[in-house]
């Protein structure tokens, strides 16, 4: 799914030390220089490990260097938004709760 | 005939069983003979076929002649063509226009043959195989040449059959025990395997199977290879191995077995099994089962309980094109046992498959056993030692109660924190914690392995210890391993640490030489039951 040149990857289940390098490759390829935010929605997500995380934060640190804003879909009261509070993802990435949001904020972000 | 010609032939078919032949090794000795033979018979080709241990057709074992015969491995079924007709007639067979007569075996017209004569090979009213020999001149074997022949190959036979049982059961052992799997050491799950082969010798293609997942659940497998010998031990290693295969790559029970339907078809068109493939995640007390004609999973539950699990008829392996399979979910909770086994287990001639199913549920119902002794006890009661003509395999799993303390130790592997985190969340939710406790607890613990795990560059560190106990509302994790403590480097080795310290109440580090310990304590928020 590519809205307006924000492109929004779904991540489901459980992104541990297994998933971390797939997850990069996966994260790293969605966006492109065209492109003006990434969203990555992890409303599906169960689990996040520290290599999970590490992988958010270097696309994020990746992407920023190239003009790209990303935002991370996270649900209220989840595992994985305490982890984020812990670790400070909110440091490199916008957090949100829905996507159209994050969506809204991603554009607002990169017209000003 | 005249006396002369009659006192030489009697004399080569004394050469043909030369007590000097017997000491040859069996492919030189039947050699040696079909050149013996030919001379005899004055012919140009000669062969020997042997049934296939399966008893379905012929196989070339040696030549004169028609050496491309044996290269070829032509299968000829049995009672088809002119090998055949002669092993399912059991008697000798004249040709004298090759041109028009049924031949199943292209080799045998592609190189001219005119006429042909083929007896059975019979040990003790066994029959072990073909004679045959061939002529490129056109002619006509006489009575005395069917005499001759046939007296040869009585010969021939009692010295290949005994060669060859000698040779295929030392075979057939070597070969069962390679197939019998290693099962894995799984913490918080028992599993156990018994396989016996039939009473009559020979190998038969009943198997088990089982292994951890990826995600941590475990894979379990058994199935039944249709036909016995080496072909069905060899299909059934093949089948062992795709199982795995399909099973690394994350396919589910139903979409396994119809993955193994089609591939069966294509390595082995003509042969069926049966299977049943089952995904057990004892963590969340559920399993996911699916079958191809096998007979169905016995349950039993933390009571003792004993019940089949219902599943939806379905068609063996490789049976139709495009196989649908259906897949089951079932409970599997703490305290409960799945008992897997192939026919040869219940099955008794002229008895309905109910009444055969019923009394292994009665065998194993109250049973208060682990699945070593449990697997054994079913094998020896419903299966007492003697001549039974199927072989029998049973795989029995049981997910007991995780007790407190509780222990595990686990490989210095990556795969070993998925499966650290199924179990640790089964002992947090035994011990009383929410789930969002369980969650985070759990958490915390997997940074601790993954530690571990980076640590352990010691030379013989090849595993960690995971320790859980619980001591009034709170509850501690200890992971241990034998590597130094090396300072987190870099920013993002850090997180692990601030997770554990985030998600615990305490997080301490025991340094020592042999090894290093991080604790983890936390306090319930509810009262754990004690």
């Amino acid at each position: 799914m590519n809205s307006d040149g924000i492109p929004v990857v779904g991540l489901s289940g459980e992104l541990d030390i297994m998933q971390a390098p797939s997850l990069l490759q996966r994260l790293m390829a969605a966006a492109d220089n065209r492109d003006i935010g990434l969203v990555v929605d992890l409303t599906e997500v169960t689990y996040i490990d520290s290599a999970g995380v590490n992988v958010l934060f270097e696309v994020a640190e990746a992407l920023r260097q190239r003009q790209l804003e990303v935002a991370v879909v996270v649900p209220g009261g989840s595992l994985v938004e305490r982890v984020f509070t812990l670790v400070d993802l909110g440091s490199v990435a916008r957090l949100h709760r829905e996507v159209e949001a994050a969506l809204a904020d991603v554009r607002e972000v990169s017209e000003r | 005939m005249s006396e002369r010609l009659a006192e030489q032939r009697l004399l080569a078919l004394q050469r043909v069983t030369d007590a000097a032949l017997s000491y040859l090794p069996l492919e030189e000795m039947l050699g040696e003979l079909l050149t013996r033979v030919t001379e005899l018979l004055n012919a140009d080709t000669a062969a020997i076929l042997l049934i296939d241990d399966d008893g379905r057709a012929l196989v070339p074992r040696a030549a004169k002649g028609l050496e491309e015969e044996v290269e070829r491995r032509v299968r000829i079924p049995m009672g088809r063509g002119f090998a055949g007709r002669i092993a399912s007639l059991r008697e000798p067979v004249r040709i004298t226009d090759v041109e028009q007569a049924d031949i199943y075996n292209p080799v045998l017209r592609e190189k001219g043959l005119k006429a042909l004569l083929g007896v059975p090979l019979m040990l003790e009213a066994r029959l072990i195989g073909v004679l045959h020999v061939g002529t490129l001149t056109p002619g006509e074997f006489s009575d005395d040449d069917v005499d001759l022949l046939q007296r040869a190959a009585d010969r021939a036979a009692m010295a290949i059959g005994g060669r060859l049982a000698e040779r295929e059961r030392g075979l057939a052992g070597a070969f069962q025990e390679s197939l019998i799997p290693q099962l894995p050491v799984v913490p918080g799950v028992l599993l156990a395997g018994r396989y016996r082969p039939a009473g009559s010798a020979g190998l038969g293609g009943d198997w088990y199977d089982a292994f951890v997942l990826p995600t941590g659940a475990i894979g379990v497998a058994i199935g039944d290879v249709v036909g016995r010998g080496f072909h069905a031990a060899a299909l059934m290693g093949q089948l062992r191995s795709a199982v795995r295969a399909y099973a690394l790559d994350d396919k589910t029970p139903k979409q396994l077995l119809e993955g193994l339907s089609t591939l069966l078809r294509q390595l082995e068109p003509g042969w069926g099994a049966t299977l049943l493939y089952g995904v057990l995640e004892p963590h969340l007390a559920k399993a996911t089962i699916a079958r191809a004609a096998h007979p169905p999973p016995l349950v039993l539950d933390a009571d003792a309980n004993a019940s089949f699990v219902e599943l939806a008829p379905s068609v063996p392996l490789a049976a139709v094109r495009y196989p649908e399979y259906e897949q089951a979910e079932i409970e599997l909770a703490a305290g409960s046992t799945l008992i897997l086994y192939t026919d040869g287990l219940v099955e008794r001639s002229g008895e309905s498959m109910d009444t055969s199913l019923e009394r292994l549920r009665k065998a194993a119902a109250g049973s208060q056993e682990d699945p070593q002794r449990l697997s054994h006890r079913l094998l020896r009661t419903l299966r007492p030692a003697g001549a039974t003509t199927d072989d029998v395999a049973i795989l029995a799993v049981s997910v007991p109660e995780l007790p407190d303390p509780f222990t595990m130790t686990l490989p210095v592997e990556p795969d070993s924190i998925a499966l650290m985190r199924r179990v640790i969340t089964r002992w947090l939710d035994g011990a009383g914690a929410s789930p969002a406790e369980i969650g985070e607890i759990t958490l915390a613990s997997s940074e601790a392995c993954a530690n571990a795990i980076e640590h352990a560059y010691a030379p013989g560190a090849t595993d960690f210890v995971v320790e859980a106990s619980s001591a009034g509302d709170e509850v501690t994790v200890v992971v241990k391993d034998t590597g130094q403590w090396r300072e987190p480097r870099g920013a993002n080795r850090g997180r692990g640490m601030t997770l554990m310290e985030g998600l615990m109440d305490r997080v301490e580090l025991h340094r020592a030489p042999g090894g290093t310990a991080v604790r983890l304590s936390r306090k319930l928020a509810v009262e754990a039951p004690s």
